[in-house]
């Protein structure tokens, strides 16, 4: 083996990371400009949990959690877009609260948008309970009380005599609820909420990072089903069909994992040559 | 026996509501006097015995009976009350943490220690955010409305979605540098991860979207086998991970209810 090959194998263990970096974000903006069209195979999880929606009565009551905020804007905007459509196209009563502040303003903006499209009025057909803090105090008090936990709403109205709570009282009177989260929080709604009502739908929208997490809580059929990251939720506009931003993602999201399993075999390729020259 | 007590932290009308919170706000202060000047040996049982009751009461009524009627115990009604004196004393430690950034920023600011700019622009974007958040929830100005809207949507949230897209590059440039097959754990972690990788994005998946559903080698397609990784491998071991954690939690929860918890933290001098 010559110099030349020999720098080269090292070379491709080492690529300057500025490269890296720049190869990444043309992988995620190219396809934003130029839409790949890509086939999508619906993930049975992801199907679980349509089928719950779908199975629920019509004027249902449903409970969406949106705790996220702006780092997980791109995976979780999407989910809460996809479930809250859904709700709305099957004209099911719907609360959206939110244990971030800042998803709670986010999810408002999202509730906002699709009420107007779908003719949702205020306090009738939805509500948005605000920002909630101390995430184990609210799930055990809701359990008992969900007009007393979620008194008032997002702007501090009282939502006793709203017509969309009525009939309303604890957890036994709530169809589904599904939280779009970013972080573990799933476990608290099995152990303090789920199981006190076994007719309830428990639908959870993670991160794709989380995704592996959720698997012993879906064969369980704890969680009902789930909307897994981006894919996740291009997979259920798909089955609204609505093609939404999740849809238009799916091509950045695609050449990105390409090009990460492309780089690591660029990278053990050069480990392999370097290892066949030195034992040598 | 806890009506009354219930009553008075019930909403108050409008015209007394002034009162009851400056009433509250002179106790709090109070109370966070009374608890400075205490002497050290007595803060610790005082704090072991809160805990304790604070933990026997969700703990009590948990496991009392409930009346099959009613679906209640004698405790089930203070539970909302109870979540509520939560989220004050949450409010309470966030007014803790707001004096300690002032405390220690403003300590930087007034001494120009390095950096002594940062925490100029902490300061000032906390103070902002306060002040203008307040004043698009209770004032009626439409201009502190719309600079509330600038900080809160237009700079924080996207602040927040930039950071946290960041971590796309170095996930990147770590993968690359990181992942080499050095042994044979490490060929299988790696098999593993690029079939899960595949099926996780619809270019993976369009490579086995051939092979019909219902052919004998419909266990080939990528979704099958990453839900199959997902279920049974990947579960399997997670259960057993969750299985621990959660009986080292419990462990963990008993002893800091019970206060038995030692440690740095636990033993520190308060």
């Amino acid at each position: 083996m010559t110099g030349a090959s020999a720098n080269l194998w090292e070379k491709l263990q080492a690529i300057d990371r500025r490269i890296l970096y720049l190869l990444l974000l043309a992988v995620v903006i190219a396809p934003l400009f130029l839409p790949i069209r890509l086939p999508t195979v619906t993930m049975p999880s992801t199907q679980r949990l349509y089928d719950a929606i779908e199975s629920i009565p019509p004027n249902g009551f449903v409970i969406i959690s949106a705790t996220w905020s702006g780092g997980t804007r791109a995976e979780n905007m999407p989910q809460t877009v996809a479930i809250l459509r859904h709700a709305m196209q099957r004209g099911l009563r719907v609360a959206v609260f939110s244990f971030d502040v800042q998803g709670s303003q986010l999810s408002l903006n999202i509730a906002r948008k699709l009420a107007a499209e779908y003719g949702y009025e205020y306090g009738k057909n939805w509500v948005h309970w605000g920002y909630r803090p101390q995430i184990g105090v609210v799930m055990k008090s809701m359990v008992r009380d969900i007009p007393g936990t979620f008194d008032k709403d997002y702007d501090g109205k009282p939502t006793k005599d709203m017509p969309v709570m009525q009939g309303i009282k604890d957890i036994q009177n709530v169809d589904a609820i599904v939280e779009i989260a970013a972080s573990g929080i799933y476990a608290d709604w099995i152990g303090l909420v789920v199981g006190a009502n076994p007719k309830l739908k428990f639908g959870f929208c993670p991160t794709s990072v989380m995704v592996p997490e959720t698997y012993p809580y879906l064969a369980s059929g704890q969680i009902v089903g789930t909307m897994e990251g981006m894919r996740g939720a291009a997979e259920y506009e798909n089955l609204l069909r609505k093609p939404g931003l999740a849809s238009v993602g799916m091509g950045s999201i695609s050449l990105a994992h390409v090009l990460i399993m492309v780089l690591i075999v660029i990278g053990n390729i050069g480990y392999f040559a370097t290892r066949t020259r030195r034992s040598q | 026996m806890l009506e009354p007590i219930v009553r008075f932290f019930s909403p108050q009308p409008p015209a007394v509501l002034p009162y009851y919170v400056a009433g509250a706000v002179v106790f709090s202060i109070l109370v966070v006097i009374l608890l400075i000047n205490l002497p050290s040996r007595a803060r610790k049982p005082l704090i072991a015995i809160v805990t304790f009751l604070a933990g026997l009461f969700y703990a009590t009524e948990f496991f009392l009976p409930f009346d099959k009627a009613t679906q209640k115990n004698i405790l089930t009604d203070y539970l909302v009350p109870a979540s509520k004196l939560g989220s004050l004393l949450g409010g309470m430690t966030l007014t803790l943490g707001i004096l300690s950034l002032l405390r220690v920023h403003g300590r930087n600011i007034v001494r120009l220690r390095a950096g002594w700019y940062n925490s100029l622009a902490l300061l000032t974007a906390m103070v902002a955010m306060v002040v203008f958040g307040l004043m698009e929830k209770y004032g009626t100005n439409s201009t502190a409305k719309k600079v509330f809207n600038v900080l809160f949507e237009g700079m924080l949230i996207n602040m927040d979605a930039t950071m946290f897209s960041l971590i796309a590059f170095y996930i990147v440039s770590a993968a690359y540098r990181a992942f080499r097959i050095r042994s044979i754990e490490a060929t299988i972690l790696m098999a593993a991860a690029f079939l899960v990788m595949l099926a996780q994005v619809p270019v993976g998946l369009a490579l086995t979207a051939w092979i019909p559903r219902d052919s004998a080698l419909a266990s080939l397609r990528l979704e099958v086998i990453k839900e199959w990784l997902l279920t049974v491998l990947n579960a399997a071991s997670l259960r057993a991970i969750a299985f621990g954690l959660g009986v080292g939690g419990l462990a963990i929860s008993l002893r800091i209810w019970l206060s038995l918890e030692r440690g740095a933290y636990f033993e520190k001098e308060i």
